[in-house]
């Protein structure tokens, strides 16, 4: 049976004081804090500013010795991809994650790509030559284009033993397929909440203020655990990180997964209550 | 794209009957093994489990290749009883989500989840409470897919099989199917992937975006259909009856009361043409066999058949009427009228493919060769002998008297 890991997409959000951290905790507190909860974390400021080795080295020691990570791509190599740069840019981001995977604390490098980046003959060659820059990296894909949803990007994902992302999204017109196909040894699922007033339109806040009922956290356990057959791990990491939603839903996901027999979460192991309320 | 606030999930088992197999039998499971069907004295590979895919072994192989190909191969025959329980059970769990369910017996089930939102939560969801039903209650595990029609979702399961769960979203169904591999659209047999081929065509947003003329002189007079079914374009509904209960009935006047063997013969053969084509047309078979007659003092007999395999050519169908025919007659009286039913309704069973490689290859290659020709020119443009023949003698012998029962 596989490993099942909840996380969320970031930590580091000053509007989950109060709700996830006491309030007055000092922001350099944060990730330890958030070790006490939950086994991995999904690094997104990797996405915004390039990753240092020393910075990702110093959380190794802030997050304790359980914490494991993903971290999502530089925008640099996903959304604003220079033909005449990238090579030296994902040179720089495979050695600032040098420390991760060297600690065997590197759950995968996510690469999320934009609605622009469509099925083309260019973006397949871009996809496969910077894949194939992280050779020994665990890696997982995001698409947000429906074109990319079909067998020969399975197969290829299948051949290169890179997760294609499983995505929770609201139900809305256009937007790419919820798929739960395992194409690697471990599967990614992202949660991005199904606000689907504020999706369109809005800023990344608006758009991830959600919180997960029950009900539909128990859908998704139903998922997970058809999931969990076909891989040895499972991330899960909720984005709806608006007031502390993502951790709220991902500590109410462990818990239904207790309830219904999940194996894992003896790594990283929240505690029982260690929600502030 | 039609139907965009319909909710269809379909179920999809592939390999059902090898799926069937290790359910009842665990030590099966992870083995390269074979459900082989020993018919008209040579035995074809019906279905397999995934490890013998693996090795080579397709549907429709003949066992001897199999057996060369996996050494101590494990061959089990069908097990008709055990399909039925299945999907009885299958069923069950489908009733408890789904007003409307469509059940073909061989591992497609399509459930109309629209409107039930509000008692089973989204689609997905729900599709995906019914994929653990399966998987804790029957130890089955199918592709899923939640879309607007039956037509996406039937591709779409095809795209994640053999298992997985895919909700194609309202709206992103042109790029959804845009890129996907031709052969994963229903309908699309080997002959018109030749054709498609030949022209360039490998991805379904390449056939749909061809106009009506090029579809036209691309594929005949179904390229249109076609070619909607390329953009996605399906309003079939779910519907609740079985296959099995489905049938196709056809019904003659002779224009005057006959004895004539020779134009009751004729009569039957022309209706297992004209009943023959539609049932094929539809990729089903038919495993039984129904005769009405009526006599000219309008008194009534019937009879069928049962076939021990599925009847698909019209030769087949005719001389099953005929068998039906000579037992059921039997007062000497001159006959009024006949009704053929061609019913208990199945799918082949089958891809295009294997439909050439089965024991009887000639007549049913030739049978394709002969619907090619009426779908493209009409269905009266090619008849047998012996309906041309009998029609010499009663001019009634023609398509245009022919009805639907």
């Amino acid at each position: 049976m596989a490993k099942i890991m909840v996380g969320t997409c970031g930590f580091y959000y000053t509007d989950w004081l109060g709700s996830v951290y006491p309030e007055g905790t000092a922001k350099k507190d944060y990730l330890s804090l958030y070790a006490e909860r939950f086994s991995t974390v999904e690094l997104d400021y990797t996405y915004y500013s390039m990753p240092k080795a020393e910075n990702l080295a110093k959380m190794l020691v802030d997050g304790g010795p359980n914490l494991t990570f993903s971290a999502k791509a530089h925008q640099s190599l996903t959304h604003k991809i220079d033909p005449g740069h990238w090579k030296g840019e994902a040179e720089t981001y495979r050695g600032a994650i040098d420390p991760l995977l060297k600690a065997g604390r590197l759950e995968a490098v996510l690469f999320q790509f934009p609605y622009s980046f469509h099925y083309t003959a260019d973006n397949r060659r871009y996809l496969g030559d910077v894949l194939s820059c992280f050779q020994g990296v665990p890696l997982a894909v995001e698409f947000r284009v429906a074109e990319w949803y079909h067998a020969k990007v399975i197969e290829g994902m299948r051949k290169q033993g890179a997760a294609l992302v499983s995505l929770d999204m609201p139900d809305l017109a256009k937007l790419p397929p919820a798929m739960d196909v395992v194409t690697a040894p471990f599967a990614y699922i992202r949660l991005h909440g199904r606000n689907a007033g504020a999706w369109w339109g809005s800023d990344e806040v608006a758009r991830y203020d959600y919180l997960y009922n029950d009900r539909e956290l128990e859908a998704w356990v139903d998922r997970i655990k058809r999931i969990e057959v076909q891989a040895d791990k499972i991330l899960v990491y909720f984005n709806n990180h608006a007031r502390g939603q993502a951790a709220k839903n991902g500590q109410s996901l462990i818990e239904i997964l207790k309830r219904a027999g999940g194996k894992d979460m003896e790594h990283g192991e929240h505690k029982p209550g260690g929600m502030p309320s | 794209m039609g139907n965009i606030s319909r909710a269809v999930c379909h179920l999809n088992i592939i390999g059902f009957r090898a799926a069937v197999a290790a359910q009842r039998d665990t030590s099966l499971r992870g083995q390269p093994f074979v459900i082989a069907g020993a018919t008209g004295g040579r035995a074809l590979v019906l279905d397999l489990s995934p490890e013998a895919m693996k090795e080579g072994i397709s549907p429709g192989m003949a066992l001897g290749v199999a057996e060369r190909r996996v050494r101590d191969l494990t061959v089990l025959a069908p097990d008709p009883p055990a399909y039925l329980t299945m999907n009885r059970e299958l069923e069950k769990i489908a009733a408890l989500y789904a007003p409307v369910y469509e059940n073909d017996q061989f591992g497609n089930l399509y459930l109309d989840l629209t409107g039930t939102a509000g008692l089973f939560g989204p689609a997905a969801d729900c599709a995906s409470r019914i994929l653990r039903e399966m998987l804790e209650q029957v130890s089955i595990r199918p592709a899923a897919a939640v879309a607007g029609n039956k037509l996406i979702c039937k591709i779409a399961t095809r795209t994640i099989r053999p298992t997985g769960l895919i909700q194609v979203q309202a709206g992103a169904e042109a790029d959804f199917l845009v890129h996907q591999d031709l052969r994963l659209l229903p309908g699309m047999g080997p002959g018109l992937l030749r054709t498609a081929a030949v022209t360039g065509l490998r991805e379904i947003g390449e056939l749909a975006a061809l106009s009506d003329g090029e579809a036209v002189s691309l594929f005949g007079k179904h390229g249109r259909h076609l070619r909607d079914t390329a953009r996605g374009i399906d309003d079939s509904p779910v519907e609740t009856v079985s296959l099995g209960e489905k049938r196709i009935e056809k019904h003659l006047d002779f224009a005057e009361d006959t004895l004539d063997f020779d134009v009751i013969r004729g009569g039957l053969m022309l209706l297992a043409e004209t009943g023959g084509i539609e049932m094929r047309g539809q990729k089903w078979g038919t495993a039984a066999v129904l005769l009405h007659i009526v006599y000219a003092d309008g008194v009534r007999a019937e009879g069928q058949e049962k076939q021990r395999r599925l009847c698909i050519t019209d030769r087949d169908i005719a001389a099953a009427a005929e068998r039906v025919y000579l037992k059921a007659v039997v007062r000497r009286l001159r006959i009024r009228s006949i009704t053929l039913t061609l019913g208990d309704l199945r799918p082949l069973g089958w891809s295009p493919d294997l439909f050439e490689i089965a024991e009887d290859t000639k007549q049913r290659k030739l049978q394709e060769a002969a619907d090619k020709v009426r779908n493209k020119y009409g269905p009266g443009m090619l008849t047998t002998a012996a309906v041309y023949a009998a029609s010499r003698k009663e001019p009634v012998l023609s398509l245009p008297s022919v009805s639907n029962a």
